[in-house]
């Protein structure tokens, strides 16, 4: 009996050491981006309210920047309101009438950043309650890719950025038809790349790479520039280095976008 | 120390990205500045505290256990392959002046190592591009360093044989 409760002195602290790394591992396999969105809903209301503070600091010395933005974006949109009512007889004739228009778009804030880890999320202060949904693409105010909606709770929304280990997407050349695969490998969160285009695809350094249609995201927006690029291991494509177009270190205001036909298209090509 | 450790790491040096492909660990001083005669079990109690603190406020849902736990239980044999047995009988907090310069960050640098291998594989979940887990293994370590010895520095109390 002594040599028993001796036995269990000695192994008490290893034992409990097992048993707590278990538990922790078990808790990080089973996570989820919905435990992720849980849990910062719930502690938002903590580091949210000092990190609003910072982030209320910096706004302020945004300003100049984001005015200088804003005026872009309004002398953008009148050309193309411009262009638009010049054109509005050729439009009517090609949509059916009642038509929606096949990409909703709304705006959003970001709350909470990373591109410190290798998984990295952002979250945005809209949920469900805004009309926002899993899936939605977000992109830059500029209209440059981001990352997209993984899930939501009412108020909040857990966002994949591109610099994330999990994120894939469709890309191609802008001006080419050679379609490929956007990723991130886990390095500088700015350098992603392009894969599986075919050898004779012949990019030039600075090539624009945009979106390719999917459920997600819609065409043409701008993912990242050509850097570099080498042979992939198969010898018959290679495999291109971007530089990404938006900067999601400094990510703060992103436009969220709904196709509204993502799941007639999703279930279409889910067998593919 | 706990306090202004945690949230310097989550609400600074996590959100300045400052290092590229690493984070500098300000955080970790709190167990790697601990007295070398605490013992196992309130050094797991510690780790626990410090790392399920750090998953909440980070939405990492334990990534940061696994490995605080990890560095709370081999802290023992780290200051005894880095400084010897004898250290452990030290009552002191580490820091340069009572350990010597040479020795502290021997003693630092190998406590970070042994924490950001395993945080950083866990945090990867796969041996892909694995020079780059390397390379964040690395640079996070080095970078860590002098944050905590500047933590060192900066809590007088902690010095004090």
């Amino acid at each position: 009996m002594y040599k028993l409760i001796t036995l269990l002195k000695q192994i008490a602290v290893p034992l409990l050491f097992i048993l707590a790394e278990v538990l922790a591992i078990y808790h990080y396999a089973g996570s989820s981006a919905y435990n992720k969105a849980r849990i910062l809903s719930a502690t938002n209301s903590t580091v949210g309210a000092v990190s609003g503070m910072f982030g209320s600091v910096g706004d302020y010395f945004r300003l100049s920047s984001e005015n200088k933005a804003l005026r872009g974006e309004v002398e953008s949109l009148r050309n193309r309101l411009a262009d638009l009512v010049a054109d509005s007889t050729a439009v009517s004739s090609y949509s059916a009438e009642g038509e929606i228009a096949p990409y909703y778009f709304s705006s959003a804030r970001v709350l909470q950043n990373s591109v410190i880890r290798q998984r990295n999320y952002f979250i945005i202060d809209k949920g469900l309650r805004d009309g926002v949904q899993a899936n939605m693409a977000v992109l830059s105010m500029e209209g440059e890719v981001a990352g997209y909606v993984v899930t939501c709770s009412e108020k909040f929304s857990v966002c994949m950025s591109m610099a994330n280990l999990d994120f894939t997407m469709g890309g191609r050349i802008e001006g080419k038809e050679f379609y490929g695969s956007v990723g991130w490998n886990g390095g500088d969160h700015r350098t992603i790349t392009l894969t599986d285009i075919p050898r004779y695809a012949a990019p030039q350094v600075g090539d624009t790479v945009v979106s390719t249609v999917s459920f997600r995201f819609p065409p043409d927006m701008t993912v990242g520039y050509v850097e570099s690029w080498e042979e992939a291991e198969d010898q018959t494509t290679i495999d291109i280095t971007l530089r990404t177009a938006v900067d999601l270190a400094t990510l703060r205001d992103v436009l969220l976008v709904q196709y509204q036909d993502s799941q007639e298209l999703e279930e279409l090509t889910s067998g593919y | 120390m706990f306090v202004v450790a945690v949230l310097l790491q989550v609400l600074l040096l996590d959100a300045l990205f400052i290092v590229p492909s690493g984070v500098p660990m300000l955080y970790l001083a709190f167990l790697v500045l601990q007295p070398f005669d605490r013992n196992t079990l309130a050094m797991l109690g510690l780790g626990a505290l410090l790392g399920v603190t750090m998953d909440l406020l980070t939405g990492m849902d334990g990534l940061y256990t696994i490995a605080a736990l990890w560095l709370a239980f081999v802290r023992r044999g780290v200051v005894i392959l880095s400084l010897g047995k004898d250290a452990l009988r030290e009552s002191y907090f580490p820091s340069p002046r009572a350990l010597g310069g040479g020795r502290f960050w021997l003693y630092v640098l190998s406590a970070l190592l042994v924490h950001n291998v395993v945080f950083f594989i866990f945090e990867a979940l796969t041996f892909d591009h694995f020079h780059i887990t390397l390379s964040r293994i690395v640079v996070s370590t080095l970078f860590s360093a002098p944050f905590i010895w500047a933590a060192a520095k900066l809590f007088p109390s902690f010095n004090k044989k």
